[in-house]
């Protein structure tokens, strides 16, 4: 190929780059109005008539500034074991069954794994629901629990 | 003008035509040919890859309540965040497969040969860094399945002789993937590698600079051409139809994200980016022992190649025993990468 050829081949493909970018501004607003899946899945507003008493649980018995908005924003606990930071709740359906769940709920997580067995004991501790809420409270808040999974996930890229 | 270069030649006093030299250096002619300019390809990769990853910076945040939600931001909300990141992602694979496509050629032309050993070193160190870009880069998603990667990938450490446990240690900032793990990435995927390349890409250079560009052998043609223009033009065409390639990529496959990161819940099926396959699919072939140990040997078997290769050529001269074995292990390797990505 002749220098001169691969001059001219070097604006036109320049000329498609420009091109590939403006098509690709163009999709830009297409593209940033579509909702992250994972995030709106687990909004704490987007809740279902029917699960409305569990968030009013999840945020009245002080579950959310732990867990977090939707169970998916755990605090710091430092050399806690579990990546020191208070666990995400969004994938228990898939962890625990109803009645492990209830267990957890009632007991509560008094002692939390460290992360380094020298290190420092972790300062957030899962306190026990037992005598602050009745069976059907704990039902409704493991109904809206189970439905923090996130819907339509696409792992990967 | 004149009295500018003066002012400029007496601060900086370097020759205009020291400067140009480099430019100016003739090309057997043989490098006309696409297939050998691949070795500029990963250099032009690089310099997308450090371009998007610079600007990625504006927006990630290295900690892990914060890392997977700052991805998602810049994936569905950040103007153009959805492009750059998909450019990156993509031109990170792309300079894999690109390294790997200049090495085969290098092995199949025996460019290692001596004088040249050393580059074949420092290409493989090249080669290996690039790996580690990759799978440093893949954990600060702080997805489900990056952080589980991260895990396996990182415990296999571990079981590498005298140095596993600490380099672990170092890598992890503690026994388990915590918090430090994704600042130590972040530190080695930002400043850390990009300084180990730096210097590599650089020694690599300047060693074709010393030797000059290798000839195949059999070709005896005594004709050149110069680096600039033509040489130069030639990389700017495959620079400018790597990055159409990669813009309509992303327009039509634009990235996306998975769940957040969750230490409590591992997912049902696990497993490490398409570049890792082959490792993976060995490793769960054998024992822990036999895949650790035969994949350590396999990387420290690449690094002195041209040394064995030069002992097989004394043992049998004219069998052509190197091309046949790299052959073997090539197809072996590329059996490995189809058997996980269709079966595994």
């Amino acid at each position: 190929m002749s220098i001169t050829a691969q001059k001219y081949l070097v604006g036109l493909l320049g000329f498609a780059l420009l091109g590939s970018v403006i098509v690709a501004g163009h999709q830009d607003a297409k593209h940033r109005k579509k909702e992250n899946p994972a995030t709106t899945s687990t909004a704490a507003p987007s809740v279902s008539l029917g699960l409305a008493p569990g968030l009013k649980i999840f945020q009245e018995y002080g579950c959310i500034v732990c867990h977090g908005e939707g169970g998916n924003h755990g605090a710091h606990n430092i050399n806690a074991q579990t990546g020191q930071q208070v666990p995400s709740l969004i994938h228990v359906q898939d962890s625990y069954t109803k009645d492990e769940l209830i267990a957890k709920i009632r007991n509560g997580v008094p002692v939390v794994a460290k992360l380094d067995t020298n290190g420092p004991t972790p300062p957030l501790y899962m306190p026990s629901f037992k005598n602050l809420l009745t069976d059907r409270q704990i039902e409704d808040l493991i109904d809206y629990l189970y439905s923090l999974k996130p819907k339509g996930e696409d792992l990967g890229f | 003008m004149s009295q500018f270069r003066k002012w400029l030649q007496e601060r900086v006093p370097i020759e205009v035509e020291t400067l140009q030299k480099p430019f100016k250096e003739e090309l057997p002619v043989h490098m006309k040919s696409w297939i050998f300019c691949l070795g500029g390809t990963p250099l032009i990769l690089f310099c997308i890859l450090a371009a998007t990853g610079i600007l990625l910076t504006f927006y990630y945040v290295p900690y892990p309540g914060q890392a997977y939600h700052s991805v998602a931001n810049i994936t569905y909300k950040v103007r153009m965040g959805w492009l750059i990141r998909g450019i990156h992602r993509g031109a990170s694979h792309l300079m894999i497969i690109a390294v790997l496509l200049h090495m085969i050629r290098v092995f199949v032309t025996r460019a290692y040969r001596k004088p040249r050993e050393l580059n074949w070193i420092l290409g493989v160190a090249l080669f290996l860094t690039t790996l580690t870009f990759a799978f440093t880069g893949y954990s600060l998603i702080y997805d489900q399945l990056s952080y589980w990667a991260t895990t396996i990938g990182t415990n296999m450490i571990a079981d590498v002789p005298l140095i596993g446990k600490p380099l672990l240690y170092l890598l992890r900032g503690g026994p388990n993937v915590n918090p430090n793990t994704l600042t130590r990435f972040y530190n080695f995927h930002i400043l850390v590698l990009p300084a180990v390349i730096f210097l590599l890409i650089g020694a690599h250079l300047v060693f074709i600079r010393l030797h000059g560009v290798s000839k195949p052998e059999g070709d005896s043609r005594k004709e050149t051409y110069p680096f600039f223009p033509d040489h130069v033009l030639r990389e700017t065409i495959i620079g400018l139809f790597i990055l159409i390639v990669l813009v309509n990529y992303v327009i039509y496959f634009p990235p996306t994200i998975g769940s957040p990161a969750t230490p409590d819940a591992t997912p049902t099926h696990i497993r490490p980016e398409w570049y890792f396959f082959p490792t993976y699919r060995w490793l769960q072939m054998t024992s822990l022992v036999v895949g650790i140990g035969g994949t350590q040997l396999f990387i420290i078997g690449m690094f002195l190649w041209p040394f064995i290769d030069a002992g097989l050529e004394k043992i049998a001269p004219n069998k052509n025993l190197g091309i046949i074995i790299g052959t073997a292990f090539f197809l072996l390797t590329l059996v490995f990468l189809v058997w996980e990505s269709f079966i595994g």
